[in-house]
């Protein structure tokens, strides 16, 4: 629901400027990133803060903590990963659709995915625990999901230029994948520590 | 101790004299066969002075000098040059742009790289007047007569910056290292000391971090001329300004103290070892207009001259020291505040 | 008290660097004998001293609340 109405307003206000034909690749880009950034914040934010206290307890005496948290990672992962398959859809729909090289972009959207899913959740279990304060979460993630972006908008834009597979492309692929091993790998570490209580 | 490395530092990086170069050349290019009269403007040459000697002046290209073929003196700092070039030597060269280096008694080589431009001709003649050619040069290269900084195009006198920009990062990186060790050291031990630590180290390198973006954003503003250029660098060292102002946040908003420290420390590890990856891995993979980087190590012997290192080094230790004392100062103020708490 | 000091070493740091863009954009074609520089230099050494001062006051402060805690 909410990526259809964001990429309405987006649909909108390009109309707007009546400028759609001439979408340069970096413009769509970030536009379609930003959009899949909000629409996993919210999603991810809730998995963690729509929890009962009772729950939280009733966890701990159950299961380990890491089993706890990569249950969530895994269930974000998919959860982000359909999300951003989604909205590429809708997006496409109202926006033109200017993907030129498909199987680097479908690379993109599912390392991107689990990139902002992973990145989130460990934000959220953080946040949870400081007083299941949305905005916390929010203002914890920006600064680490930057540098995220800004790779994925670069990959995304040279799926859209280009059909081949040039090495920067493959150098972002592989940063792309080595951001997404580190960050399980520290929620796996940490997440014990944030947990007690 | 550090007060009187960085009061060396600092006054040693004004008072020292930046060494002489050419800055200017009209006109900008020139064509074979002809002889042309270049006005070179220079700076902080001393051509009017008595003890200057001999005064030389050639095109470089490769290792093909062309000397001058007739010099007047106009100022300290101007010069005019009588130079051709022979279009049947316009094959043989390496490339088309000309170095141009002068040598004097007083202020030694100078040279500007790449300075002047050759416009091939079409048709070369054959009867042209040729340059004589050096092959080898009678270049003395004088030691300069005083300890200067090297003369960079684009820096100018700004180059001094050097001795306060980089080390500011130096001493957030090495306290955000410091603070690492600390979380961990924390999460192992428990011992709320290491929690303080950790946080008033980040507080530290996060105002160096701060200062670190004015000076970088002021010496933008006057060598690029914007305060800021969409650069990796420049980009990485904001979100880690962000990430640390975060982290505050996040431990202003949590009241139980032990609670505080463990959730704080956990994403201060998080956020580090992230942060690390991409500020450091990105910069070296991507061009870009910062010095050291755009495939380039980052003090290669290239930037660094001798006389910059001799101000240089002191003025690394002088800023950590300074950072370093710091910290331990707010660390002992919280203990003192936390053992009058209990 | 301390958020004062950063931020007087912050406007320290940048009034260097700003000084030296200054002095770049002056005396391109001057000796360094531009008298601005010189004022620039004194104005800097001396908020560097203020800046060693306070700490220096600091650490006596502290020494005397440690020894004062562990007696």
């Amino acid at each position: 629901m909410y990526v259809f109405s964001s990429v309405l307003v987006i649909y909108f206000a390009l109309q707007y400027n009546n400028s759609i034909q001439e979408l340069s690749p970096v413009v769509w880009s970030v536009l379609f990133w930003l959009i899949i950034l909000f629409s996993s914040v919210n999603a991810i934010a809730n998995s963690f803060f729509r929890e009962p206290e009772g729950r939280f307890y009733y966890y701990y005496w159950l299961i380990s903590p890491q089993a706890l948290i990569l249950a969530k990672l895994f269930y974000n992962f998919i959860f982000t990963v359909f999300l951003s398959l989604l909205s590429f859809g809708i997006f496409s729909l109202m926006v033109s659709n200017p993907v030129v090289n498909y199987p680097v972009f479908l690379i993109t959207i599912i390392l991107g995915g689990t990139g902002y899913s992973f990145l989130f959740t460990t934000m959220s279990a953080i946040a949870s625990r400081a007083g299941n304060n949305a905005t916390l979460m929010a203002v914890l993630g920006f600064p680490l999901v930057i540098p995220l972006i800004i790779f994925l908008t670069k990959l995304s834009a040279a799926a859209i230029a280009s059909p081949e597979l040039t090495d920067e492309t493959m150098r972002n692929i592989m940063l792309l994948v080595a951001f997404n091993i580190v960050q399980p790998v520290l929620a796996l570490i940490l997440f014990p520590y944030i947990w007690r209580d | 101790m550090c007060v009187i490395l960085l009061l060396y530092v600092v006054l040693g990086s004004y008072m020292v004299p930046l060494s002489p170069g050419i800055s200017k050349v009209e006109p900008l290019s020139i064509r074979p066969d002809s002889i042309y009269s270049l006005e070179l403007s220079c700076y902080h040459t001393h051509f009017k002075n008595p003890g200057v000697g001999k005064i030389q002046f050639w095109f470089k290209s490769g290792n093909d000098y062309f000397p001058a073929r007739e010099l007047r003196i106009l100022s300290d700092n101007k010069i005019e040059a009588k130079f051709g070039v022979g279009s049947l030597q316009q094959d043989s060269l390496k490339s088309t742009n000309f170095d141009i280096v002068g040598n004097d008694d007083i202020d030694g080589t100078f040279a500007l790289r790449e300075g002047i431009t050759l416009i091939k001709s079409t048709q070369p003649d054959s009867a042209s007047t040729l340059l004589a050619k050096t092959g080898v040069v009678e270049v003395v290269h004088n030691k300069h007569q005083f300890l200067a900084f090297p003369y960079r195009e684009i820096l100018y006198e700004s180059i001094r910056n050097t001795f306060f920009h980089v080390p500011m990062w130096f001493v957030m990186t090495a306290l955000v290292f410091f603070s690492l060790v600390f979380s961990v050291l924390y999460l192992n031990k428990g011992n709320m000391r290491y929690d303080i630590y950790s946080h008033q180290s980040i507080v530290v390198a996060l105002v160096f971090g701060i200062c670190g973006l004015a000076t970088g954003m002021v010496w933008a503003k006057n060598t690029w001329g914007h305060y800021w250029v969409n650069d990796p660098k420049l980009n990485g060292a904001a979100v880690g300004v962000m990430i640390y102002a975060a982290y505050l946040v996040l431990r202003g908003s949590i009241d139980d103290e032990i609670k505080r420290a463990r959730i704080a420390a956990a994403y201060n590890i998080f956020s580090i070892v992230i942060f690390a990856l991409f500020i450091y891995i990105i910069p070296r993979l991507t061009d870009s207009l910062h010095p050291g980087n755009g495939g380039n190590p980052a003090f290669s012997k290239y930037d660094l001259d001798s006389s910059l290192r001799m101000f240089f080094y002191p003025a690394c230790i002088g800023w950590i020291l300074l950072g370093f004392w710091i910290f331990s100062i707010l660390a002992r103020m919280q203990l003192i505040k936390q053992k009058q708490e209990l | 008290m301390i958020k004062y000091f950063f931020a007087l070493l912050t406007f320290f740091i940048s009034s260097g660097a700003f000084a030296q863009g200054e002095s770049a954009a002056t005396s391109n074609n001057f000796m360094l004998s531009n008298h601005k520089v010189f004022v620039s230099v004194a104005v800097l050494t001396i908020i560097l001293l203020i800046i060693f001062t306070f700490l220096f006051w600091i650490e006596r402060r502290l020494k005397q609340l440690e020894a004062g805690q562990k007696s």
